[in-house]
């Protein structure tokens, strides 16, 4: 272990601040910030106070796109709430099931890796068109799972087709892609030091008690991790929702997400400036549940860091 | 978040110290704050653009390079370069840089928020329904200076067509290079299985729902009579045009009676809930592209679709040996022609600065024969007559092509219906789709509906 | 040590009893691994029969096995534009998701150190920055990111691409690894502190060696998103040889006419191969963890 540190500017003191050394780790993001980031940032900000359509100069107008937001546009409150649904269902659904296999997948058995990345497959095709194609031949009219129903006589519909239906067959294309949750997990797993179960089998515990005493607080860093990103993923996801009601928000908007809404407004009636004020109130309600994950992350997130 | 915050906060003399420190850093950021307001101003007025000044024709040389972009996928883009690859042997001083997109909303996507920063391609594809936003907005040159000179020869295409390029205020902006148009299709085998009679094109609209209603009972179960259109807009278009009205006056607004469209609406719903046509779900779920609609997987007997897609829709029909497809008109009545003019064809971006060699390819592209037969009426039957006839004419007879040709040249003559296009057309699509299916669904009456339209359409389009 | 004590306290009877019953439980595992893979995978094989159908077939057979299997999709599908090859798109996703990955584990695992384990001013309000870069969709900043690009030139080169890699710019990753970092008990970098060691020195002595999981992620993940990015190539690349993977797919898309189905099946199939060899390949710094507290 270096015993002789590169002198006294480099040396390291115990509980006092560190600026100089912190933004040199930080320079890269800190230069990225101002450089790439903080513009466009400010501009959407700035945007959502004016009339932009595009293709014209923007028209300042104030408040009128938050009151116009506040004031009730029907689809905007429709979007939320089908947005509030969708967050509800999937976030704890992936979570559930990207750690089962996670813990499945962690050790102990051949062929970890062919498994592994078998999980993970559907999540590396992303959020292409291919994606609708394939979603339509299983949740179709004519799709698997109704040729399942059919051999137990259970008559089939169009999940995606009906409104009742419609968001699940989202959820379960979230839910499907768990693959990256997973390797997280995994990741997060193979941090734990063996010895730990190791003196927990000395001392009698089971698997079960393993699980609860000494996985799930160790992992609970990464716990919080998945959970915080899913949240705010969850939120702004766009993609399925386009590509599987070709772009118009499901059958009587059941599938019309926050970030679909957003879009159709900038992009499809051009009005940017409704748009960027529609961003900046997810923001908003994004920051505050994730400051509400932060302050009950006290209670349950046991970090290395603290004692 | 507290674990982050510094430990010696609870030294009185670091407080003190922190105090002073936390001013020069409340200066310091306000100071940041107002730098980047001043640079927020700067950067909102990046967005959009001013007219341009009218710049005079420039006759100049045929040479440097320009920027073409088109819609479309393989086929599309082969015979596109093959066009490209003459242009540059006649003129070899000239150099073209070809753009593809495949996807025709990515296309649209990408266009514009090349044109919010005035960076469109030279030469971009436009399409009518797209032409007026984006020339009110002034990012297309006007045209009509270089058609005076000579420099693009419009002279071989149909006024009609011509004037279809035509923006708000009267200038030619886009020169048309394909003539499409929507209308019926359907499934002539499974009619005449069913004993139907012959659809005519001057069907009055009760005449073709009692058509479809007397279809659904005779057509083998699974098989529905019409797929469900009520969002389509084309047949809106028809609707009105047919009923002596006009869809949207010079504000962009929408110009014709709500009781007309309660009428619409209540023609396709009247269908729906016989069980003519597709259920609500089924149109939800249907996908948009050729290969995967009702009509050519045999699921439905009659569609709207466009007449250029003729071929492509009966490949399929063709490889699973279910039906023949033929093209009908929409009501021509006595009120108005239910056929509409669609145009596609090429622009000028206002931040062009190579106007010789963008005219020089206009021109080429609409006029050459031999590009003409290179690219045989890909995107829209092709603009100028005699290069029609001559496609006609070197088809082979009862090919989806030749039907498909024949059925643009007679629509182009017999006087068809234009439309004039408002900006920001494309909500006018979106609504309509939104408000349908709140209709097919039976989420709100019909005329809640076209109340909620009407609104929504006149707050947005210009 | 303990191990062995434990072995030598069973009487053998049970010691085979406890080792047929694990074949067992190692035999249900796989078991219901395989069940959930055939369930989970089903869409794939679809796709995999599809892409060995011609394209005019793909959707009129309802099965999952190809009808008329014919290789003429893979063959069509590798020269989606004339001049312009599939080899070449491969060439050019590779390139710039490469330089993606070495920038952005670079800049991220940096910055991840300084708010997991430095104390510096303003460390809140950088830290809720850093959340607030993640937390605004992406829709609205097209346009402006659009504008900076082309202000700076960078329009028609990967630069766009790859330079906000380097230098951080989605902190998704940052907070991942804060996360991991925060995981691993600070006695470590005591010891090495009292032992005379700079920041720095810890860091790559210290936590970098015991972050690889975290990194090997982000690796991965950063080569993913990179290879899938769609929207970037679209408005930052004009020169089709330029193009990558997912722009290459969209030139046989079609949505509102006739798109080349087979070809994209085809193609689509080939592509997810580079990325599960990066993932294979990364597999293994993932599973390079400590076992040990590390003390050591």
């Amino acid at each position: 272990m270096g015993s002789v540190g590169p002198g006294r500017r480099g040396r390291a003191r115990l509980g006092r601040r560190d600026d100089r050394v912190a933004y040199l780790f930080l320079a890269p993001w800190l230069l990225g910030l101002v450089g790439i980031t903080i513009g466009p940032l400010l501009a959407s900000l700035g945007l959502s106070f004016t009339h932009y359509d595009l293709l014209s100069t923007p028209r300042w107008t104030g408040l009128a796109n938050y009151h116009r937001i506040a004031s009730g546009d029907p689809a905007f409150g429709q979007s939320l709430s089908v947005t509030v649904l969708y967050v509800a269902a999937s976030v704890p659904a992936v979570l559930v099931i990207s750690l089962a296999l996670a813990l499945l997948l962690n050790r102990g058995l051949r062929g970890l890796t062919l498994y592994r990345g078998l999980f993970y497959l559907p999540s590396l095709l992303g959020g292409s068109v291919a994606i609708a194609v394939l979603w339509r031949q299983v949740f179709g009219i004519d799709g698997m799972l109704n040729h399942i129903l059919a051999l137990v006589h259970i008559a089939g519909q169009s999940w995606i087709g009906s409104p009742g239906t419609a968001l699940y067959t989202l959820v379960a294309l979230n839910v499907w892609q768990f693959g990256a949750a997973m390797i997280i997990f995994l990741a997060g797993l193979r941090q734990i030091p063996q010895d730990l179960y190791e003196a927990a089998a000395v001392d009698g515990a089971r698997m079960w008690r393993q699980f609860w005493y000494i996985t799930l607080p160790m992992l609970s860093p990464v716990i919080f991790f998945n959970a915080v990103l899913g949240l705010i993923r969850a939120f702004q996801v766009f993609t399925p929702a386009y590509v599987i009601s070709n772009g118009n928000g499901g059958p009587a908007g059941s599938m019309l997400l926050y970030a679909l809404y957003l879009y159709q407004q900038g992009f499809v009636n051009y009005d940017m400036g409704y748009a960027a004020a529609m961003a900046w109130v997810l923001v908003v309600i994004i920051a505050a549940l994730t400051g509400m994950a932060f302050f009950s992350a006290r209670f349950w997130v046991h970090y290395g860091d603290t004692t | 978040m507290d674990e982050l915050r510094s430990a010696d906060a609870r030294h009185p003399a670091a407080r003190t110290a922190r105090s002073r420190r936390e001013l020069l850093a409340l200066a310091r950021n306000g100071a940041i704050a107002l730098a980047a307001s001043g640079g927020l101003a700067a950067l909102l007025h990046e967005f959009g653009g001013e007219q341009p000044a009218a710049a005079a024709p420039p006759p100049g040389p045929i040479q440097g390079e320009i920027g073409f972009s088109w819609w479309g996928t393989g086929e599309r883009s082969r015979k596109t370069q093959a066009v490209m690859t003459l242009f540059q042997q006649k003129y070899p001083k000239a150099q073209l840089d070809g753009e593809p997109v495949g996807d025709f909303n990515t296309y649209w996507e990408k266009l514009t928020v090349e044109a919010a920063a005035r960076n469109m391609p030279d030469v971009p594809q436009m399409q009518v329904r797209y032409l007026t936003v984006y020339a009110t907005r002034h990012a297309l040159r006007p045209l009509d200076d270089l058609v005076q000179s000579g420099a693009i020869d419009v002279s071989g295409i149909p006024k009609v067509a011509v004037e279809s390029g035509r923006g708000r205020d009267g200038k030619l902006y886009m020169i048309p290079t394909g003539s499409a148009t929507n209308n019926w299709m359907y499934n002539t085998t499974m009619a005449d299985k069913a004993g139907l009679p012959v659809l005519r094109s001057n069907m009055t609209w009760e005449q073709l729902q009692r058509w479809l209603l007397d279809a659904k009972d005779k057509l083998p179960s699974g098989v529905y009579a019409s797929d469900l259109r009520g969002a389509d807009d084309s047949i809106l278009w028809a609707w009105v045009a047919s009923h002596g009205q006009v869809l949207f006056n010079k504000s962009g607004k929408l110009a014709f009676p709500k009781q007309l469209m309660v009428d619409y609406w209540n023609w396709w719903e009247t269908l729906r809930k016989a069980g003519a046509t597709v259920t609500a779900a089924m149109m939800q779920e249907e996908p948009t592209d050729n290969q995967q609609g009702y009509l050519t997987l045999g699921r439905a007997m009659f569609d709207e679709r466009p007449a250029n897609q003729l071929a492509a829709i009966q490949a399929p029909l063709t490889a699973s040996g279910k039906g023949t497809l033929k093209l009908a008109t929409f009501p021509v009545l006595p009120k108005g022609n239910g056929q509409v003019l669609v145009n596609n064809g090429l622009s000028i971006a206002a931040n062009c600065t190579n106007i010789p060699t963008a005219a020089a390819w206009i021109n080429f592209f609409t006029n050459d024969p031999d590009g003409a037969k290179v690219y045989s009426s890909d995107n829209g039957a092709v603009t100028v007559t005699s290069l029609l006839a001559a496609q006609i004419a070197g088809s082979a007879p009862d090919s989806p092509v030749k039907a498909y040709l024949q059925f643009l040249k007679d629509m182009i003559n017999s006087r068809p219906t234009v439309i004039d296009f408002p900006a920001n057309y494309s909500a006018v699509v979106q609504a309509l789709a939104n408000n349908y299916s709140n209709v097919a669904f039976e989420k709100a009456t019909v005329e809640a509906s076209v109340d909620a339209f009407f609104s929504q359409v006149d707050a947005v389009t210009s | 040590m303990e191990a062995a004590t434990i072995r030598t306290n069973y009487p053998s009877g049970a010691r085979t009893a406890a080792r047929r019953r694990s074949v067992v439980g190692v035999g249900a595992r796989h078991l219901l691994l395989i069940a959930l893979l055939i369930v989970t995978l089903y869409p794939l094989f679809w796709m995999l029969g599809a892409s060995f159908e011609p394209s005019a077939r793909i959707f009129v057979n309802a099965g999952l096995l190809p009808q008329s299997w014919t290789f003429s999709n893979y063959r069509d599908g590798w020269y989606p534009m004339q001049n312009l090859s599939f080899s070449r798109l491969f060439a050019n996703s590779v390139i710039i998701a490469g330089l993606a990955v070495i920038g952005n584990v670079w800049s991220c695992t940096m910055a991840a150190y300084a708010f997991a384990r430095l104390r510096f001013r303003f460390q809140g309000v950088l830290f809720a920055i850093m959340l607030l870069t993640i937390m605004l969709p992406y829709q609205v900043l097209i346009i402006p990111q659009y504008i900076l690009f082309l202000r700076l030139g960078w329009l028609n080169t990967y630069l766009p691409l790859v330079v906000p890699r380097f230098l951080a710019v989605d902190a998704f990753f940052i907070f991942l690894v804060v996360q991991f970092i925060r995981g691993l008990p600070r006695e470590l970098d005591e010891a090495a502190i009292i032992d005379g060691c700079g920041h720095v020195q810890v860091f790559y002595r210290i936590i970098v060696p015991l972050a690889m999981p975290a990194m090997a992620t982000t690796g991965i993940f950063t080569f993913l998103n990179s290879w899938n990015d769609f929207l970037g190539p679209l408005l930052y690349l004009a020169k089709p040889t330029m193009y990558t993977v997912p722009l290459g797919l969209n030139l046989f898309l079609d949505l509102n006419e006739t798109s080349q189905w087979g070809p994209l099946f085809a193609m689509s199939v080939v592509s997810l191969i580079p990325i599960l060899m990066i993932f294979v390949s990364f597999q293994k710094l993932l599973t390079e963890g400590i076992s040990t507290t590390g003390i050591k």
